[in-house]
């Protein structure tokens, strides 16, 4: 069970003078249960790259194949993916547009066909599993705050309980403790039911904290591919790319700048903490 | 889905027609469009046609995106030509039933859908060449002696540039709508009529709700900087007639009389 990205080309504005290549021969492979992010500057190919793997643009050239079968051949099944891959987008503006919070996640599991009691169901769990308040879930959704809409936005995709979650810069316009919710949520939904988590960010920190692979995009390419750790010790290269590192791994350059010799290569602030802790007691000594 | 869409008609590229000062490009369009129907002889329409290709050639669109919007008035062209040929009273050539062909319908017809040709090709020329915020601006110096019968010249201007410019946005807000709801399930590819229209609910109150939030956010913005339409106000690039506006005009000026004398000689 695996998403691949086979040789995927897409341009923009085929065939006219405003052609533009966004994706360039992009090859990659995650397995079931992989927690993933990708990175990149603006206009890097990051979204657009994430939407063809569900299926939402065609490649130019180029395939992906979930669970072993090539979406875009003519006899795929097209609806039965929408059920299995979610998406959201960054503004949950874009998708909620029913009378009340309930119905509005309704949506989702309605059209997979499901019986009505099904699918209230399933809404009433995703609501519960974003923790809106009982209270919010008859009220309109255009009254709530933006966060608010942004968690009503994640159980509209929840509720039709997806093997694959993506998510297209899910932090943005969120305060610190939301953020902190939102990845405490993913790492329970990973766990309980065995998600595969990708998403696309431009804080470093994040993706140090929570992230176990990374893929890095460049231009329409990808250019690095690999555990974490191992991409974040790319110090020279991400800079190079515009791309930030985590403040962990920037604190320990500094130190290593200045002559202090540090022997691990911390990604987390839990790890850079303990490893200025270890470099202390030594010079104390 | 939407990724090929481009604004208007505008054709970036670098001519002589670009460089022309927008006042120049609508007024001589306009000039173009009255000479249209001065013409009434073979020679009259060659004349028209050759002005027509030598601007063609000089903006240095490429052809299809000239003939791109006659496709629009296929259908008006079609109707005009039919009518024309069936209605018109003269020399009988053909008979079918009631209807009589006669050979100045025919005459007729032709030099209808010409006419309709040379108006749709000559206004073409100006959109490709022109960006839609010139455009308008152009139009505003244009009508601003109007001002003086307190007619908003300013304003109005400035919402057709303000909803030229929202065009874009929404056509990329549409985008990403429908985006978001084919994830949750809509089948856009569905072509029963029932329930298209049962799909334009979700992609519609999205739009709708971004579109008055963003025309609020560009009032509160434009207030905060003190926007206020009249007084004196100046253009950031103002236009100012050149050498090769002054040339145009000649340039037209010499095809009208040439047409209003090949109009009297024949």
């Amino acid at each position: 069970m695996s998403i691949i990205a086979d040789h995927i080309v897409y341009k923009y504005n085929v065939k006219t003078h405003f052609e533009n290549i966004a994706l360039d021969e992009v090859s990659f492979k995650v397995e079931d249960g992989e927690y993933l992010a990708v990175i990149g500057q603006t206009g890097s190919g990051k979204s657009t790259l994430i939407q063809l793997l569900n299926g939402l643009l065609k490649p130019d050239s180029g395939t992906v194949y979930y669970n072993g079968e090539d979406i875009f051949d003519k006899d795929y099944d097209f609806s039965g993916l929408r059920g299995k891959m979610g998406l959201m987008f960054q503004y949950p503006e874009y998708q909620l547009f029913e009378e009340d919070v309930f119905s509005d996640v309704c949506f989702g599991p309605q059209n997979l066909g499901l019986e009505r009691a099904e699918v209230e169901l399933r809404a009433y769990e995703a609501l519960k599993m974003v923790d809106l308040k009982d209270e919010a879930f008859y009220r309109s959704p255009f009254e709530l705050s933006g966060g608010e809409k942004k968690r009503v936005a994640l159980a509209g995709i929840l509720a039709m309980k997806p093997q694959v979650l993506m998510l297209d810069e899910p932090t943005a316009g969120l305060d610190p403790a939301g953020k902190k919710w939102l990845f405490k949520l993913l790492k329970k939904l990973r766990k309980e039911r065995d998600m595969t988590i990708i998403f696309i960010s431009h804080n470093m920190d994040e993706v140090a904290e929570n992230a176990e692979r990374i893929i890095v995009m460049d231009k329409g390419n990808l250019v690095m591919d690999g555990k974490t750790r191992e991409v974040f010790s790319y110090y020279d290269e991400l800079t190079g790319m515009g791309l930030d590192i985590p403040t962990s791994s920037k604190i320990l350059h500094i130190l290593k700048e200045n002559g202090i010799s540090t022997n691990a290569d911390p990604v987390t602030l839990r790890e850079a903490a303990d490893e200025i802790e270890r470099l202390y007691k030594a010079r104390l000594h | 889905m939407l990724r090929d869409i481009t604004l208007g008609q505008f054709y970036p590229i670098d001519s002589i027609l670009h460089r022309l000062d927008p006042r120049v490009k609508i007024i001589c369009t306009f000039i173009y469009m009255i000479s249209v129907f001065l013409v009434r002889d073979v020679w009259g329409y060659l004349a028209a046609t050759l002005f027509l290709a030598i601007m063609i050639i000089i903006s240095k669109v490429p052809f299809k995106y000239m003939i791109r919007g006659l496709k629009g008035i296929l259908m008006i062209m079609i109707l005009t030509a039919v009518i024309n040929v069936f209605t018109t009273p003269g020399k009988v050539l053909l008979s079918i039933g009631v209807i009589d062909i006669t050979l100045e319908g025919i005459k007729v017809a032709v030099r209808m859908v010409l006419r309709l040709i040379f108006l749709v090709m000559g206004s073409s020329i100006m959109m490709l060449t022109t960006t839609p915020s010139r455009l308008t601006y152009g139009l505003e110096r244009i009508f601003k002696p109007l001002e003086r019968f307190n007619l908003p010249v300013h304003e109005i201007a400035m919402m057709i540039s303000i909803a030229l410019g929202f065009i874009p946005i929404l056509v990329d807000e549409l985008d990403k709508i429908i985006k978001a709801q084919s994830v949750r399930g809509v089948d856009f590819n569905n072509r029963k009529l029932s329930v298209r229209i049962k799909n334009m609910i979700p992609v519609l109150v999205p739009l709708f709700v971004s579109a008055f939030r963003r025309a609020g956010d560009l009032a509160v913005a434009m207030e905060a900087r003190c926007y206020h339409g009249g007084g004196k106000r100046t253009g950031i690039n103002p236009l100012r007639y050149d050498r090769r506006d002054h040339i145009a005009y000649l340039v037209i000026f010499i095809y009208l009389s040439m047409i209003i004398v090949i109009g009297i000689i024949f």
